[in-house]
C-alpha cells in the first residue's frame, strides 16, 4: 500500500497531505483581511469567483509566538520581500481552505508501512493535528490531519449553525 | 423501510405537504361555510394522499387517510355536518399524518397507534348513520359498461386510426397495497397511451380493490400489444393481466345511468392536469446554482465594461471598439434580463406560509379560552423561497404573542365595549424595493408600567437604569430574553423566550422588527424584510483600504464632512444633521486588525453614510465612499464563521473582494459598547 502525498515546507520542516484533499496550488495572492475573523484566518482570497478563506497554518500550530510572526508577503502591485509562500488550495467536506506554506517540494508516494504514529518528542506542532509521521529520502515527513486541524473545535460548531 | 429513495423524497414530500395543507385549509373553511367546492378539494387532496401514502407502503397512512377519505365522502353526500367537534378530529387527524409523514423522511416509525383515532373516526361515521340510518350498499354499475362520452371517445380514436386495447389485471392477493400496484399501473399505462374507460376509475380506487379493467389507446396502429405487455410485467404483483385488441361493438354501448354520468363528469376534471403540463419542477438546489452562475455573468459583465472603457480611452473609438460596445450593450440587457427571469424563479407568494397561520391562531385562541379572527391582506406578495423559509418561526411567536398576550378574554373586551371576537391582523405588502410585514392586534396594548415592573422583578436592569429610558425604550425591552409580562406561564407564550428570537432570526436576514403599541388598542409588530438574499444593492465604501459594502435599502444618505463638523455629546461623536443629533460608529475602529492600516494613506477626509435599522439611526464614518453596485451575496466560508459586523462578502467585477456588513449586527455590538 502507497499512499500519495503532496509534501511542503513551513518552518524548515517537511509536512505532507494527500493528493486527495488537495484541489491546486497557486501563487501568493492579494489577501483581503477579515477584521474580527479567529486569528489564524489570514483572510480571504477570490479563487476563480468563489471567495476562500486562507489559513496561516504557522498561526494555527503556533509554530511561533504571533509578534515574532514576520507578516505575509502581499502582492500589492508587484511582489515584494521574499514572497515566495505559496498557497495550497484544499477540500475539505466541500469546503475549500487554502494553506499557505513556505513551497510546496514535491508530490510523491510513500510507502504506508513507513508511517508511524506521531511523537511529540519529533515536531513541533500538536500531535492532535497529525496523522503520524512517514520516512521519505531519509527526512521525516510530519504528516498533517486536515480534518482534525479545521473540525476539532472551529468547524464542527460553525456548520451546524 | 419505506419504499422510497433519497432522490424521490423531496418531491414525494412536496405532494405530501400539498395535500395535507389542502386538508387543513379546507377543514378550517368547512368551519365557517361548506360549500361543494371545498368539500371536493378536500376529498381529492385525501385521496391523492391516500394513493402517494400507498406508494411508499404506509399502512398507517393509507388506513388514516382511506377513512377521512370516506368522512370527506359522507360531508359531500350531506350525511355528515361538520361542526366544530368533527373539525377538531379531522384537524387532529392532520397531525397524526403530520406524524406519519416524518416517519417517512426519517425512515423510522415514531410508534403512534392509529387506531384510537381510527376509533373517534368511525364514531363520527356511526353516528351519522344512526341519524340518517341509511342502507349501506350501494348500487354496483355494471361491469364494463362504457359512458356515452366515452363511446365517442372511442369512436374518435378509431377513426385516428389509433389501437384500441382491452386490458384485464388482477392483483395478488398477498399484496401488501393492491390499489396502489393498480394505481401505479395506470399512471405506467398513461405514459404509453390514453386511458379511455376504467373501471374501477383512479378517482374511486378504493384499497380493497384487486383488479381492473380498462380501455386504452395507443398511437400505433396494429402493434403495441408486446409493449404493453412487458410494461406490465414490470409491476410488481401483479398477478395476472390479459391484453387484447377492443373491437368497437355497438352492444358496448350500454347506457348507464345519469347520476353516474353527472358523477364522473364532475370529477374527470382535466384542468389540473392541463396546469401540471405546462410547469415543471426544480430543487432549490439547482435554482441556487442557477442564480450563482447568473451572478458570476453579472460580475464578469461589470468587468466587461471596464475593459471597453479602457479600450476606448486607449485605441479611442474605431470600428473594433464600436462593435464592442454595442455588442456589450446587447449583452447588458440579455443578462439584466435572465437575472430578472431567475431572481423570479426563486419567490414565491408569502401565501405558502400564510396558510398555515389560520389554524395556528384557532389553536391559540382555544388554548388561552380567547376569540380570535385572523385577517390575513397581501397573500400574493412575492418573497425569496429562502426568506419565507426564514421568517415562518418568528411569525408563529408574534402571531401566538398576539393571541396569548395581545388579546382579552371574550368578557374583559366586552367589559370595554369592544367586539367579544378579537382581530389578528396579518399583511404583507411590497414598500420600496422590501417586504413589509405586519402583525397587529386589537388587544390591550403594552403598558410601560408593567414592562417595567417586569424588567425590575427579573433584574434586568436598575430602578436608576429604568429611569434613562424613553417610553419607546421601555416597550423595546420586551426584545430582552427572560422578560415576560404574563402572569400565567402557558403552553402558548408567556416563557419570555420567543421574541427575542423570533427579533434575533430577522435581523440575521437583515431585516427589521418595530413594535408600536397603544393601551387599551392594541399592539402592531412591523417587520421589513429585504427582497431577495441573493443579490444585492449595496455603496461600496472603504476603510482602512478593505471595500465594504453596505446594503443600499438601510442607507439614508451620504456627508462628506471635515474633522471639524464632529460633536462630542457625552463623551461619544456624534453629527448634528438637518437639526438631528446622530450618533457616530467610526468603522476605522471598528473594522480593526493588526495588519490593516490604521488611516487611509492618502489623507482623505472621512466620510459619513447615513443608515437606519428599525428606529435606530446611526452615522458610519469611513474612508471614503466608492459608489453603489449590485452585488451577488456570498457567504464568508463556515471557516471564518460569523464575524460581528459582516454578513457575508462578494466579489466585485476587477475581481476584488468586498465585505458585506451586517447594519443590524453592527449597530448592535455598537449599542452595547455604549452601554458598557
Amino acid at each position: 500500500m502507497e499512499e500519495q502525498l503532496v509534501i511542503f515546507q513551513l518552518n524548515e520542516e517537511a509536512y505532507g497531505i494527500s493528493v486527495a484533499q488537495v484541489q491546486s496550488i497557486i501563487p501568493m495572492q492579494h489577501i483581503i483581511t477579515v477584521p474580527g475573523a479567529p486569528s489564524f484566518i489570514e483572510g480571504v482570497i477570490n479563487l476563480r469567483g468563489a471567495v476562500v478563506p486562507v489559513v496561516d497554518l504557522r498561526t494555527r500550530f503556533e509554530l511561533i509566538s504571533a509578534h515574532e510572526m514576520a507578516p505575509i508577503p502581499q502582492n500589492q502591485g508587484e511582489k515584494k520581500g521574499k514572497g515566495k509562500s505559496v498557497i495550497i488550495i484544499t477540500e475539505l467536506n466541500k469546503l475549500q481552505v487554502g494553506l499557505i506554506v513556505d513551497k510546496v517540494t514535491e508530490v510523491t508516494k510513500i510507502a504506508a508501512a513507513s508511517i508511524e504514529p506521531p511523537s511529540a518528542l519529533l515536531t513541533s506542532i500538536d500531535t492532535a493535528y497529525l496523522r503520524g509521521i512517514g520516512k521519505f529520502k531519509d527526512t521525516l515527513v510530519i504528516l498533517l490531519d486536515l480534518e482534525r486541524i479545521f473540525m476539532v473545535d472551529e468547524l464542527k460548531c460553525l456548520t451546524l449553525k | 423501510m419505506f419504499d422510497i429513495t433519497a432522490d424521490e423524497l423531496e418531491i414525494f414530500l412536496e405532494d405530501v405537504n400539498n395535500c395535507l395543507e389542502a386538508i387543513e385549509t379546507g377543514v378550517l373553511n368547512l368551519e365557517q361555510q361548506a360549500d361543494t367546492e371545498t368539500l371536493n378539494s378536500i376529498f381529492r387532496a385525501a385521496h391523492t394522499l391516500k394513493a402517494l401514502a400507498g406508494t411508499v407502503g404506509h399502512r398507517q397512512m393509507t388506513e388514516l387517510t382511506h377513512t377521512l377519505e370516506t368522512i370527506f365522502d359522507e360531508m359531500r353526500a350531506g350525511k355528515l355536518f361538520p361542526t366544530q367537534s368533527v373539525a377538531d378530529e379531522l384537524l387532529e387527524s392532520v397531525d397524526i399524518l403530520q406524524t406519519l409523514r416524518d416517519e417517512i423522511v426519517n425512515q423510522q416509525t415514531s410508534g403512534i397507534d392509529i387506531s384510537p383515532y381510527l376509533a373517534r373516526l368511525y364514531d363520527l361515521q356511526a353516528n351519522q348513520q344512526q341519524k340518517e340510518d341509511l342502507d349501506p350498499a350501494t348500487p354496483i354499475s355494471p361491469p364494463h359498461s362504457l359512458t356515452p362520452e366515452q363511446t365517442v371517445a372511442l369512436q374518435e380514436m378509431q377513426v385516428l386510426g389509433q389501437t384500441i386495447l382491452e386490458i384485464d389485471m388482477t392483483v395478488a392477493a398477498e399484496s401488501f397495497a393492491p390499489a396502489a400496484r393498480l394505481y401505479q399501473a395506470t399512471i405506467a399505462l398513461m405514459e404509453s397511451g390514453q386511458v379511455i374507460a376504467q373501471q374501477p376509475n383512479l378517482e374511486s380506487l378504493a384499497e380493497e380493490d384487486k383488479s381492473m379493467w380498462l380501455l386504452l389507446a395507443l398511437p400505433l396502429e396494429g402493434e403495441g400489444i408486446q409493449e404493453i405487455e412487458s410494461l406490465l410485467c414490470d409491476i410488481d404483483d401483479l398477478a395476472e393481466f390479459h391484453v387484447q385488441p377492443y373491437p368497437l361493438k355497438d352492444s358496448a354501448v350500454i347506457k348507464s345511468a345519469p347520476v353516474i354520468l353527472e358523477k364522473q363528469g364532475k370529477q374527470v376534471d382535466h384542468a389540473p392536469d392541463q396546469a401540471q403540463d405546462t410547469s415543471v419542477r426544480i430543487s432549490i438546489e439547482r435554482l441556487d446554482m442557477l442564480l450563482n452562475l447568473v451572478g458570476e455573468l453579472v460580475t464578469n459583465r461589470t468587468r466587461l465594461l471596464q475593459i471597453e472603457e479602457m479600450l476606448q480611452v486607449q485605441c479611442g473609438k474605431g470600428e473594433g471598439v464600436n462593435a464592442l460596445s454595442q455588442l456589450m450593450a446587447h449583452f447588458g440587457q440579455v443578462v439584466d434580463q435572465l437575472q430578472e427571469e431567475v431572481m423570479h424563479a426563486r419567490v414565491l407568494p408569502i401565501a405558502s406560509l400564510f396558510n398555515k397561520f389560520p389554524r395556528l391562531v384557532r389553536d391559540a385562541a382555544r388554548a388561552s379560552d380567547k376569540q380570535a379572527a385572523l385577517v390575513i391582506e397581501g397573500e400574493s406578495t412575492e418573497l425569496d423561497r429562502t426568506i419565507i423559509q426564514a421568517i415562518s418561526d418568528p411569525l408563529i411567536h408574534l402571531l401566538r404573542n398576539a393571541v396569548g398576550h395581545g388579546l382579552e378574554t371574550p368578557a374583559e373586551r366586552q367589559a370595554m365595549g369592544k367586539p367579544s371576537i378579537g382581530t389578528v391582523r396579518l399583511t404583507a405588502a411590497s414598500v420600496k424595493g422590501q417586504i413589509v410585514i405586519t402583525v397587529a392586534d386589537d388587544g390591550r396594548g403594552i403598558d410601560p408600567k408593567q414592562i417595567r415592573q417586569a424588567a425590575l422583578n427579573n433584574g434586568l436592569l436598575s430602578e436608576d437604569e429604568l429611569s434613562h429610558l424613553s417610553q419607546d425604550e421601555l416597550i423595546d425591552l420586551i426584545f430582552r430574553p427572560n422578560l415576560s409580562t404574563a402572569s400565567h406561564v402557558t403552553e402558548m407564550s408567556g416563557r419570555g423566550v420567543g421574541l427575542d428570537v423570533a427579533r434575533t432570526n430577522i435581523e440575521r436576514l437583515s431585516g427589521s422588527v418595530v413594535v408600536t403599541t397603544e393601551i387599551g388598542k392594541g399592539t402592531t409588530f412591523q417587520l421589513t424584510l429585504p427582497l431577495t438574499l441573493a443579490l444585492m444593492r449595496t455603496m461600496l465604501v472603504t476603510v482602512r483600504n478593505n471595500l465594504y459594502a453596505i446594503p443600499v435599502h438601510s442607507v439614508n444618505g451620504a456627508l462628506y464632512l471635515a474633522e471639524s463638523n464632529f460633536l462630542t455629546i457625552k463623551g461619544k461623536p456624534a453629527i448634528n444633521w438637518q437639526n438631528e443629533v446622530l450618533p457616530l460608529l467610526d468603522l476605522r475602529e471598528f473594522f480593526t486588525h493588526p495588519r490593516l492600516a490604521a488611516k487611509s494613506a492618502n489623507g482623505n477626509k472621512p466620510s459619513i453614510v447615513l443608515v437606519n435599522w428599525g428606529k435606530h439611526r446611526v452615522g458610519l464614518v469611513v474612508d471614503k465612499i466608492i459608489g453603489q453596485q449590485e452585488i451577488v451575496v456570498k457567504s464568508l466560508s463556515p471557516l471564518v464563521g460569523q464575524v460581528v459586523g459582516l454578513s457575508g462578502s462578494t466579489i466585485l467585477g476587477d475581481g476584488g473582494i468586498a465585505l458585506i456588513i451586517d447594519i443590524p449586527g453592527l449597530i448592535n455590538a455598537a449599542l452595547q459598547a455604549r452601554r458598557q
